[in-house]
């Protein structure tokens, strides 16, 4: 049999480990993952050079200070405090990009793998806990590399224009990468259930726009119908993000404990449904 | 060693009974084959040992545990029916992922990939995509997967269908010479083949385990089954009946009849059979001791 073949399987987590980074071998190594990194990084490299640098010229310019100084609005307020404009400007359009990229990212987890049997053959070699958790930490790390990249670029936009911004620039890009993370986490987590439900990439795309769209005209209604229903808006993942326009990012890591909760909710249902699901 | 223990196993799909309240028990050893017709819930049988579905009612356990429980990881292996290898990646990456998931690390991943991959004669096609194969080549290589590490259990689900004669017959000749460490459980509809490969042959039909023929104790002290040239077989039929021993001439197809007698007094019933032949000046195909596979089935 085997040449050197094991006694025993290997936990959980070496598995969790192998797939996560199968995963991210997925998005490096293949055709298809280095065209779609490729898009992302001309998407980004767009919104460098048009909206962030723009915008951040803009706000550096003391009459547009004195403006937004003006208009009494907590979240101008706020941005336009940002020692690193560019990283303001970055920071207001990751917490709404970032999602919709996580969710078309995400989605295919697992709907089109189910399809086509390719988890059967991969629940034969690992556990379905592992097979999911490793699916989700992939995600993970895929995001976490793709924000690495764009907050880096970022950050070579202002030392361009500003060189002596370095320092509080790196504290800063700390700061929105750790946020923007654990902002992705309960979409990443979402998915990954949705993706388990759906028959196709596509379709688990889909269900996240319906249950997002269907959130965001339901929610309101309800809580003005029945406030005692007012909890289920933070079943939304995403619901702090606006709040957090108006803080720092270090200020945001306060809002973290929401978005936990939300990823472990959704992971303990998806966890359920991968276990008692049929293959 | 207990291989497969079902009581009172059923699954349902929707209205359909695939499987209706089966008990079996089943011990390791030499291949087992399961055959039945078309949606008679083979498939359905061996999903349920992988773990794949849940069962509607009953109970079953393989090698002692749950399917799909984790003390089963390593040790059950299958070629799944549908199911596909991930067009992403090319033989040898997939197929070292799952070494790395049995806990082989780094060269010793790829080494064992490339182990498997040579029983099934494909070590030229491991640095291609799935999508490059061709049907036989692809069903190859899902054996491949199932051999990985050291399994004690493997489940083949129609593991020759769709193979060229050759390939067929390597795999089994790879399942023959791996049966000593590893039992194979075989759905197929080559009966043939699974009459050269098993001892144990079970037969499912509308979801009920109808028959089971050990072929290890088969009837070969009461049958002789003779396979003819083209000949006048109702005179063969004749003067065969003359033949001391002979309880019943049953024929089976054009050219081929099954001779019940008596162990006792038919000893020397196969040499005077063919002293008979040979005075008639017949010529025969074939002679079997016993009866084929699809007659003890169907007959």
């Amino acid at each position: 049999m085997g040449l050197t073949s094991k006694k025993t399987h290997p936990g959980s987590w070496h598995n969790i480990r192998q797939l996560a980074l199968f995963e991210l071998q997925r998005l490096l190594l293949q055709r298809r993952g280095l065209l779609a990194l490729l898009t992302f990084a001309l998407l980004w490299l767009l919104f460098l050079a048009y909206p962030i640098k723009s915008a951040a010229e803009l706000m550096t310019d003391p009459s547009m200070r004195d403006l937004a100084a003006a208009i009494d609005n907590k979240i101008l307020a706020q941005l336009f405090s940002w020692p690193v404009a560019e990283l303001a400007v970055y920071w207001a359009i990751s917490l709404y990009l970032f999602p919709m990229f996580c969710i078309m990212l995400a989605a295919g987890q697992f709907a089109a793998d189910k399809q086509r049997g390719t988890l059967r053959f991969l629940t034969l070699h690992c556990g379905r806990e592992a097979l999911f958790f490793g699916r989700f930490l992939g995600m993970m790390l895929i995001q976490l590399l793709l924000l690495i990249l764009t907050v880096a670029a970022t950050i070579a936009l202002a030392m361009i224009r500003e060189p002596s911004l370095s320092g509080v620039a790196i504290t800063d890009a700390f700061w929105i990468t750790l946020n923007l993370l654990i902002v992705l986490l309960p979409y990443t987590a979402l998915m990954s259930v949705l993706s388990l439900v759906a028959t196709s990439n596509r379709q688990a795309t889909i269900y996240a726009v319906l249950f997002f769209t269907v959130s965001a005209i339901l929610l309101p209604l309800l809580d003005y119908a029945l406030p005692l229903l007012g909890f289920l808006n933070y079943l939304v993942p995403g619901m702090q993000t606006d709040g957090l326009l108006a803080i720092s990012p270090k200020a945001a890591l306060s809002s973290a404990p929401l978005p936990i909760i939300q990823s472990i909710a959704y992971l303990a249902l998806g966890l359920q449904l991968i276990k008692r699901g049929d293959l | 060693m207990n291989l497969l223990r079902c009581h009172g196993l059923s699954k349902r799909y929707g209205n359909k009974l695939a499987l209706d309240n089966v008990d079996l028990t089943l011990e390791t050893g030499s291949p087992i084959a399961l055959v039945g017709p078309n949606g008679a819930g083979k498939t359905t049988l061996l999903s349920l040992m992988l773990g794949f579905i849940k069962p509607s009612a009953g109970d079953i356990k393989v090698l002692g545990k749950q399917p799909g429980s984790a003390a089963l990881l390593g040790k059950v292996a299958a070629l799944p029916q549908d199911a596909a290898l991930d067009p992403d990646f090319s033989l040898l990456t997939q197929l070292a992922l799952y070494a790395r998931l049995h806990g082989f690390n780094g060269k010793a991943a790829e080494n064992e990939a490339l182990r498997v991959l040579a029983l099934v004669g494909l070590v030229d096609a491991a640095r291609s995509l799935p999508k490059a194969l061709s049907h036989g080549m692809g069903k190859r290589a899902a054996i491949a997967q199932a051999l990985i590490g050291a399994p004690k259990l493997v489940l083949l689900d129609e593991p020759t269908a769709g193979l060229d004669p050759v390939n067929a017959r390597n795999i089994r000749d790879l399942v023959s010479n791996l049966a000593a460490d590893i039992t194979f459980l075989i759905s197929s509809h080559n009966l043939e083949e699974l009459e050269k490969l098993c001892g144990k042959v079970l037969y499912l039909d509308h979801g009920k385990l109808s028959q089971a023929v050990d072929l290890t104790t088969q009837d070969s002290q009461t049958y002789l089954t003779l396979q003819m040239q083209s000949c006048d077989m109702a005179a063969l039929q004749t003067q065969l009946q003359g033949l001391p021993g002979i309880e019943a001439i049953q024929p089976s197809g054009k050219h081929t009849l099954i001779l019940k007698y008596q162990p006792v007094l038919g000893e020397q019933l196969d040499i005077q059979l063919l002293q008979l032949l040979h005075q008639q000046q017949l010529q025969y195909r074939m002679l079997i001791k016993g009866r084929t596979l699809e007659d003890q089935l169907f007959s």
